[in-house]
């Protein structure tokens, strides 16, 4: 989008070089309780640097909450071309992860880091600097950048690991700019089979030693846990990739899923159904070791599409955090706290994380991370949310970006200790502010936020004050 | 910005003084995390206590001057002024309600209604709708009045303001739809308010949290052509179904009965028209 003129400030549905407008449309958020109505753009090839309307750009739209659009402005879209070059692979911000997978995997490639859902963009990836279940020893996506073209106010800048921008770009939720182009570093995987171990466990200290003992032999570890049983349980499952094939042929690279959800007029999930879903699923569960392909073990959640519609029209947000080593107790603490909610913890997943990256608001360090999906319908959440947000806080933890649709924007400074320096470099590549998202507006992560929720807004646990009982006798009141 | 559960972050009140409009307030500040009111009104005193009481709930309050009977320009401007940072709610509760007995409604009275009514709040409508439209997101909520349906002779003057004003909200619910933002035009009965005190009370009166209790909800509503109007009580939609279908005459009569009913709620009498005048800012709230 190149310069106009500072006469006719373009409205977001005005496109550059006389391409007809696109109407605002409706977005979503990932987790379906949140939407916006925002005017797609695409950053095509001619387009050196971002109009002065307010925009962020867009993938797939994976995020939980409100990361990747702008109401009353633009979301952008960057070019989805996949090139192999070597050891190498130059993609456009806008190529899917699970695409890009389709064609390096049969060449014997792959991205050392891959987060849970392969639906994601590379744009998406690195703005959110995403982990994989292999983070102890892989690092975040931030890693595999070798050189990022990202398109901002100020021009289009070629960025690599090193330059402030460019860390300030992974894990920055996008409000740099426009993640146009990246040259990844590739990883070889002999074949797409994979040795997964699964291991049913009772009791969290018990999960955590066994993810521990578990990450000596396997890459990838993560545990599903059931807080929705009469105790913690769980299953720790471990992969080790590129194993050989049991039968001599290569495993089928991820398809995308093959069930789909359609939206339902009431929720499917609630506590009766996850406790009982839950306890199936523990119970069926045995100590493993077999061969998988790679797609099987490491994508859960490519295997249902749609699976946000089991909510019902509510949806849910997930609530993911860290707590740092030598935290424990307060994660022993959050999981009673998760199962005490007004909601049931629908889908809980426990990973280590590794050392921190370099990026500025990067998500990962060293640590449990525990993710959980709640549904939306119950505002009194808000003040169970908040509480653990500040524990998590206190001990140096933090929320994730990527998942965020509830944090408090005084509690997400307090986590981000290098949020200013973080300002000021997004300031210099976009010194008006143009690059602007609800996310960032809502949580004041540009400009410091407004002033602070009060502790504890949300619904009080008894409440629906009603006012049925009231008389309305003809007596006067003054309300 | 509004939150994944739906808590809200900033919220206006054109009228601050308005029973109704601050128990719309107070019931989403106290079930939405708000984090910052601002309140807007001509009763600097009154927004002065309104800003302590919410300031005492861990609310952030600014208080701005507002007067629907300035010139358009200069009321447009104070609705902008509220709505400089982006704004998830905008509640407009101005309004004045005279004695509109059988002698009427002294000219002077006539002419202050209908510019408290529908003008001034006209152009603040008009001011917010636009505001909400270019950010992309927000709620307009419109006090209007079960009396905007149609005018009855015991409140012509108010019924047919509050008409105007019906009409612009509906219409400017039509025209942000699509842009993210939206309208909720409310349409309360009689509402026990410091406006209508002195007022005879009619039937299915309810309190000004009933009305915020309404809207709290419909705040959570999908936004569709059909759901912009919200009936407090809910049964008063059809109630004014009937009174509009009733021929004049027969309305007539049934307002002469209703006033004349010694069972009827009583006056508390006292106020005038005049105190009703000097009180711009009271709640819009309208016998039905």
């Amino acid at each position: 989008m190149p310069d106009h003129s500072p006469a006719r400030a373009p409205s977001p549905a005005s496109a550059p070089h006389g391409r007809p407008p696109s109407p605002p449309v409706t977005v979503r958020s990932f987790g379906r309780s949140l939407a916006g109505r925002t005017t797609p753009v695409a950053l095509t090839a001619d387009v050196d640097r971002l109009d002065p309307v307010p925009g962020i750009a867009r993938g797939s739209g994976c995020s939980y909450g409100d990361q990747a659009w702008c109401s009353g402005g633009r979301v952008v879209t960057a070019p989805d071309d996949v090139v192999v070059d070597g050891d190498h692979v130059e993609v456009g911000g806008g190529v899917v992860l699970r695409d890009l997978v389709a064609r390096l995997w049969p060449l014997g490639w792959t991205l050392a880091v891959l987060p849970g859902s392969l639906a994601v963009t590379v744009g998406g990836a690195i703005a959110a600097d995403v982990h994989g279940k292999n983070h102890p020893t892989a690092g975040s996506f931030g890693r595999l950048v070798a050189r990022l073209d990202l398109v901002t106010p100020t021009g289009t800048h070629v960025l690599g690991p090193g330059d402030e921008a460019f860390h300030a770009t992974t894990g920055g939720m996008g409000l740099t700019g426009v993640v146009r182009r990246a040259r990844l570093a590739l990883v070889a995987q002999p074949t797409a089979w994979a040795d997964h171990e699964t291991r049913p466990i009772r009791g969290a200290s018990a999960l955590r030693e066994a993810m521990r003992s578990a990450l000596g032999t396997h890459h990838h570890v993560a545990a599903w846990v059931d807080l929705a049983g009469p105790d913690v349980r769980g299953i720790v499952e471990a992969t080790t990739v590129g194993v050989p094939a049991p039968n001599g042929t290569d495993a089928p690279v991820p398809g995308g899923p093959r069930i789909h959800v359609p939206p339902l007029p009431t929720a499917a999930i609630t506590r009766a159904t996850i406790r009982i879903g839950n306890a199936a699923r523990f119970r069926r569960a045995r100590a493993t070791r077999v061969a998988v392909p790679v797609a099987d073990a490491l994508f859960p959640l490519e295997a249902v599409g749609g699976f946000p519609h089991l909510y019902g029209p509510d949806g849910f947000v997930q609530h993911q955090v860290v707590v740092p080593d030598g935290a424990e107790d307060l994660l022993d603490d959050l999981l009673g706290r998760y199962r005490d909610l007004p909601v049931v913890p629908a889908l809980v997943v426990l990973k280590r994380l590794g050392p921190a990256g370099p990026g500025h608001l990067s998500f990962p360090r060293a640590g449990w991370t525990i993710a959980v999906d709640l549904p939306a319908g119950d505002r009194r959440l808000g003040r169970h949310l908040d509480a653990m947000d500040h524990d998590v806080a206190a001990v140096g933890g933090r929320v994730y970006l990527a998942k965020d649709a509830t944090a408090d924007p005084a509690t997400v400074a307090a986590m981000h200790p290098r949020l200013d320096e973080w300002r000021s470099i997004a300031d210099r590549l976009d010194p008006d502010h143009v690059v602007t998202s609800d996310m960032d507006r809502r949580l004041g992560l540009r400009r410091p936020a407004r002033p602070a929720k009060p502790p504890g807004g949300g619904l009080p646990d008894t409440d629906q004050p009603s006012s049925e009982h009231r008389t309305t006798d003809g007596e006067h009141r003054d309300a | 910005m509004r939150d994944g559960l739906g808590r809200l972050q900033r919220v206006v009140l054109l009228g601050g003084t308005s029973d109704i409009g601050r128990a719309i307030v107070d019931r989403v500040v106290a079930t939405r995390g708000v984090a910052e009111v601002v309140l807007a009104g001509r009763d600097r005193d009154g927004l002065e206590r309104g800003a302590a009481e919410l300031t005492a709930t861990g609310v952030a309050v600014s208080v701005v001057a507002l007067d629907a009977r300035d010139p358009g320009e200069v009321v447009a401007a104070a609705v902008d002024e509220c709505l400089q940072a982006p704004t998830d709610v905008v509640v407009h509760a101005i309004g004045m309600l005279p004695h509109d007995d059988r002698d009427g409604v002294a000219p002077g009275l006539a002419a202050a209604v209908f510019d408290v009514n529908t003008t001034g709040s006209g152009v603040m409508l008009l001011a917010a709708a636009r505001r909400l439209q270019d950010q992309g997101h927000g709620t307009l909520v419109a006090l209007s009045s079960v009396a905007a349906v149609r005018a009855r002779p015991d409140n012509l003057v108010y019924g047919a303001a509050k008409a105007g004003y019906d009409a612009l909200a509906r219409g400017l619910a039509d025209q942000v739809r699509g842009s993210g933002a939206r309208v909720l035009v409310v349409r309360p009965g009689f509402v026990h308010s410091s406006m209508t005190a002195t007022h005879d009370v009619a039937p299915l009166a309810r309190q000004p949290e009933d009305v915020a209790a309404a809207v709290d909800r419909a705040l959570d509503r999908p936004d569709r052509p059909g759901a912009t109007v919200v009936w407090v009580p809910a049964a008063m939609a059809a109630v004014a179904l009937g009174i509009r279908l009733l021929p004049g005459r027969a309305l007539a009569a049934a307002a002469r009965r209703i006033a004349d009913d010694p069972d009827a709620d009583h006056h508390q009498g006292g106020a005038s028209g005049n105190d009703a005048a000097a009180d711009l800012g009271a709640d819009p709230g309208a016998r039905p």
